[in-house]
C-alpha cells in the first residue's frame, strides 16, 4: 500500500478470496505517515514503557479516543525505519494490518472481518493461505480472526473507559512544546489524565477504579509522558 | 427569639404557570432552595391543561449557557430535544433606510465582544471615514462567520464552548418539556396539573391558598406567578397594576407562522433576521427542522388585514399556505413585581417586542435573582422585595430604551410608523441625553454603571454603529488611539477569521453532528 492509495477494505468471503495468501507482517509501510495510534487500555503499562499515551478528539465525531505517540509531526512515525519497527512492543492496531474487523452493512451492531485488499502483504504468490483448498477457513485465519476478536473487545472496554474518564470529568487538555534539538515543536488538542482530580477523588469512588481495574492504565498514561523526551530526542536525530 | 413561637421560614414555594418562565422558575428555586434534599423547601408547581402556552419565544442570548449548565442540563440533551439551533448574531437587515431599488442595508449585532485588547478599535474606526469595512467585521470576526453560513463551534469543542459566542434558537414547547423533566426527575419539583379558580387572601393582604378544581387548596409562603398575560394572581388577585408603555414602543400585534422548508438539507442561518417592514418588523428564525417567523406592528400605524399582507409578501410563495395566528402583545410591566407573597416572572411581569429576544432573557435573570435574594423567612420578605422591585424595574426600563435606540436611530421614512419613532417626545429622556452625548464621543463604560445591566457597552456599540450613527471625535480622541497597533489588530481581526472559516462546520452539518455523536463534557 502507498501511501496515495486509500485503503481498500472488502468483506472476507471464501469464494471471492480462496486463492487469497497473506505474508506475515514484514514491513511497517502502512503507519510509516501515522504519527498517533490507536491503542486499547490493556496495552497502556507496555506502551507507556516506550511510547507517550495521550486522549485526541476524533475531529468527525468529536469522540475520545486513545493514542500513542509515534512521531511529533502530523504524517511522521519516528519509529518506522525501513522495514524495521525501532520499538519494542508494536500496539495490536498496527498487528492487525491487513486485517480489520468492519460493521457489515446497514446493521452496525454486526461485524465482519474485512481485509485490506490493495495492502502489499497481500497476494496469491506468497504467505499464508487464508482458505485451504476446501473452502475452509485456514488455521492461519482462524488464529487471525481471534486475534482481531479479542482486540475489538479490548477496544469495547477501553472506550467504557475512556467514557467514565469523560465523565467524571478525569480528562484535561494539555498542550504540550517540546524542544527537538533547535527545533521547538507545539502539539495541541491532547488531553491527559487529571492527576489533581484523579488524586482527589472519593474513597467509594477509588476503590471501585481499584476493582474495575483502572488503576494501572491511569498511572501509565501519566507517567507515560515522560517519553516524550524520548521522541525529542528520535526527532532532533531523525 | 423563640422560633417556635413564630414559626415563619419559608418552606413551600407554588409556582403558578406551566410554560418557559414557570419551568424556569421552578428550576432555579428547586436548584438554590435544594428541593429534593430531606431539609429543603419543598417547590410545586401547577399547571393547566387546558391554557395553551404563548410558545412563540424561540431566540436567547448567551446567558442561556451560563443557566443551562447552573441547572445541570447538557448541551447535547439541549440541542436534541429542544430542536435547537445556534444564534451568534441578530442580522439587522432595512433599518437603517428602507431598501432603495432594490438595495438593501444590514448590520451584525454579534455576541462576540469587540476585541479591544490591543488598542480602541471603536475609536479608530471612527477615525477612518473613507472605506471602511462595517463596524461589527473591523472589531469581531463573528460577522463574517455568520454570513459564511458557520456555526460557532466545531464537534471537538466541549459542552457550552465555542471559537465564537452563542446562544441558541430553540422549540419553546420542547424546551418547556425539557425543563419539566429536569425540574420533576433531576431537582425534586412536585408537578400538579389542574386549573387555578380563585386565590384565598389572608387578614394581611397575601394569598393564603390558591384554589384549585383537581387539588382543593394548595397553600404556599411565596407564590410565583408565572400566568403569562393575564397575570392570575399579581395582577388578578392582588390588584397590581400594569404600567403600559406603548407611548415609547409602539408595536403591539405580532403574526406568527411557522414555515416549513423546502428541502431538508436547506442551510440553516446561524443568526436571526429580524427586517424591517413599514409598520414593525418581521423575526426569522431557523431551526433544524423549520422556520419560525412573525411579524410585530403597530396596530395604531397600520391594520389588521394589511399588516397580514406585509408579513405573506415577507414569507413569499413559499409559505403560501402557512397559517397565520394573531397575537395581542401588552407591552409594559407591572407596577410592582414582588408584593406581599406574590412574585411576578414571566408575561405576567412584563413583555416587549422580542426584538433583542429580551423575553426568556429577562425572565430567566429575575428568576435567578429570585431564587438567590429569597429569604429564609417572610419577616424580612418586604425587605427583599423592595429591592426586587427596584432592579426588575430598572432592568425593564433599559430594556426599553435599547430597544427604542433601534428604531429612534434609523433614517427610514417610509411611513408615519418611523416618523413617530423619531419624535423626541416618544424617546425616554435617559436615552436622549446619551445619543446627544455620543454624538461627540462614543459610548463608554461609564455609561453603563450597575453590575446588573443587560444591555451593556458592546450590545449599544454593535447598535450605534451598525445603524452608522455619527460621532464626531473630537482632535483629543483622535490620538487616543494608535492608530499603527489598531491597524495591526484590524488586520489579525480578518485573518482570523478567514482561518476559522477554514475550520468551523457548516451550521446544519454542525447540529446533526451533534444528535448523532454528542458533543463531550471536557
Amino acid at each position: 500500500m502507498t501511501s496515495k492509495q486509500s485503503p481498500k477494505v472488502v468483506p472476507l468471503q471464501s469464494n471471492v478470496h480462496s486463492k487469497l495468501k497473506v505474508r506475515e507482517l514484514g514491513t511497517f509501510e502502512h503507519v510509516k505517515e501515522s504519527h498517533m495510534v490507536p491503542v486499547t487500555a490493556h496495552e497502556f503499562t507496555r506502551l507507556g514503557a516506550e511510547y507517550p499515551i495521550v486522549f485526541v478528539k476524533n475531529s468527525e465525531t468529536g469522540q475520545f479516543q486513545a493514542v500513542a505517540l509515534m512521531g511529533l509531526k502530523v504524517g511522521e512515525n519516528l519509529f518506522v525505519d525501513g522495514d524495521k519497527w525501532q520499538g519494542v512492543f508494536v500496539p495490536g492496531a498496527i498487528r492487525n494490518h491487513p486485517f480489520v474487523l468492519a460493521p457489515a452493512g446497514q446493521n452496525k451492531e454486526q461485524l465482519m472481518v474485512g481485509i485490506i485488499e490493495n495492502s502489499p502483504l497481500v497476494g496469491e504468490e506468497e504467505g499464508n493461505a487464508l482458505f485451504n483448498e476446501g473452502g475452509e477457513e485456514s488455521d492461519y485465519l482462524k488464529a487471525k480472526k481471534e486475534t482481531l476478536v479479542n482486540f475489538l473487545e479490548s477496544d469495547q472496554m477501553t472506550k467504557a473507559f475512556v467514557n467514565v474518564l469523560v465523565e467524571k470529568e478525569l480528562l484535561t487538555p494539555q498542550s504540550v512544546s517540546v524542544n527537538a534539538g533547535e527545533e521547538k515543536i507545539n502539539l495541541s488538542g491532547l488531553y491527559i489524565v487529571d492527576e489533581k482530580k484523579l488524586n482527589e477523588l472519593s474513597e467509594e469512588e477509588f476503590a471501585d477504579f481499584r476493582k474495575r481495574g483502572f488503576l494501572p492504565a491511569l498511572y501509565a498514561q501519566l507517567g507515560s509522558l515522560h517519553q516524550l523526551s524520548r521522541l525529542a530526542k528520535l526527532q532532533a536525530g531523525a | 427569639m423563640d422560633n417556635n413561637k413564630h414559626d415563619d421560614a419559608i418552606k413551600h414555594v407554588l409556582v403558578v404557570g406551566g410554560g418557559t418562565a414557570g419551568w424556569l422558575s421552578a428550576c432555579h428555586l428547586a436548584k438554590r432552595l435544594r428541593a429534593n434534599a430531606a431539609d429543603g423547601v419543598r417547590v410545586t408547581l401547577l399547571e393547566s391543561e387546558d391554557i395553551p402556552t404563548i410558545g412563540v419565544g424561540e431566540g436567547t442570548v448567551p446567558a442561556i449557557r451560563q443557566t443551562l449548565q447552573h441547572l445541570g442540563i447538557s448541551e447535547t440533551d439541549f440541542v436534541r430535544e429542544c430542536d435547537a439551533s445556534f444564534k451568534q448574531s441578530i442580522k439587522f437587515v432595512d433599518w437603517l433606510h428602507s431598501p432603495r431599488g432594490g438595495e438593501s442595508h444590514y448590520y451584525h449585532h454579534v455576541f462576540d465582544y469587540p476585541d479591544n485588547r490591543c488598542a480602541d478599535l471603536t475609536r479608530f474606526w471612527l477615525s477612518q471615514l473613507e472605506k471602511r469595512s462595517s463596524y461589527a467585521d473591523a472589531v469581531s470576526v463573528q460577522g463574517r462567520i455568520c454570513d459564511r453560513g458557520l456555526g460557532p463551534k466545531d464537534i471537538t469543542h466541549p459542552e457550552f464552548e465555542g471559537a465564537t459566542s452563542y446562544a441558541y434558537h430553540l422549540d419553546a414547547a420542547k424546551f418547556a418539556r425539557l425543563l419539566t423533566r429536569h425540574a420533576v426527575e433531576k431537582l425534586g419539583v412536585r408537578h400538579l396539573l389542574g386549573n387555578v379558580q380563585r386565590a384565598r387572601l389572608g387578614e394581611d393582604g397575601a394569598i393564603k391558598a390558591v384554589v384549585t378544581d383537581r387539588h382543593g387548596d394548595v397553600e404556599a409562603d411565596l407564590f410565583v406567578d408565572c400566568t403569562g398575560f393575564s397575570s392570575l394572581l399579581l395582577g388578578q388577585a392582588l390588584g397590581v397594576g400594569f404600567i403600559d408603555r406603548r407611548d415609547v414602543l409602539f408595536a403591539d400585534y405580532a403574526l406568527a407562522a411557522q414555515v416549513p422548508y423546502t428541502a431538508p438539507d436547506t442551510p440553516i442561518p446561524s443568526f436571526t433576521i429580524a427586517t424591517a417592514q413599514e409598520s414593525g418588523w418581521t423575526w426569522d428564525i431557523g431551526l433544524p427542522a423549520r422556520r419560525g417567523t412573525g411579524y410585530v406592528y403597530s396596530s395604531a400605524h397600520t391594520d389588521h388585514a394589511r399588516a397580514e399582507d406585509t408579513f405573506r409578501h415577507y414569507l413569499g410563495s413559499e409559505a403560501e399556505r402557512v397559517d397565520v395566528r394573531r397575537i395581542p402583545m401588552k407591552v409594559g410591566y407591572r407596577e410592582q413585581f414582588w408584593h406581599k407573597n406574590c412574585v411576578a416572572i414571566g408575561l405576567s411581569q412584563g413583555f416587549v417586542e422580542p426584538l433583542e429576544a429580551t423575553g426568556i432573557l429577562v425572565y430567566d435573570a429575575t428568576a435567578r435573582m429570585l431564587a438567590e435574594t429569597l429569604p429564609a423567612r417572610t419577616s424580612v420578605m418586604d425587605l427583599v422585595a423592595r429591592q426586587f422591585n427596584r432592579h426588575v424595574r430598572y432592568t425593564w426600563d433599559r430594556v426599553i430604551e435599547f430597544i427604542k435606540l433601534h428604531y429612534c436611530i434609523s433614517r427610514r421614512d417610509d411611513s408615519d410608523f418611523w416618523l413617530d419613532n423619531r419624535d423626541p417626545a416618544t424617546i425616554p429622556e435617559a436615552l436622549r441625553d446619551k445619543l446627544q452625548l455620543w454624538r461627540f464621543q462614543p459610548p463608554t463604560e461609564y455609561d453603563f454603571p450597575s453590575k446588573l445591566e443587560i444591555f451593556n457597552l458592546p450590545n449599544y456599540l454593535y447598535v450605534l454603529y451598525g445603524m452608522e450613527y455619527e460621532t464626531s471625535l473630537a482632535a483629543i480622541d483622535r490620538h487616543l488611539t494608535d492608530c499603527r497597533v489598531a491597524e495591526t489588530q484590524c488586520a489579525l481581526i480578518a485573518d482570523v477569521s478567514g482561518r476559522l472559516s477554514g475550520q468551523l462546520p457548516p451550521h446544519r452539518e454542525l447540529i446533526e453532528k451533534i444528535r448523532r455523536f454528542g458533543l463531550q463534557k471536557i
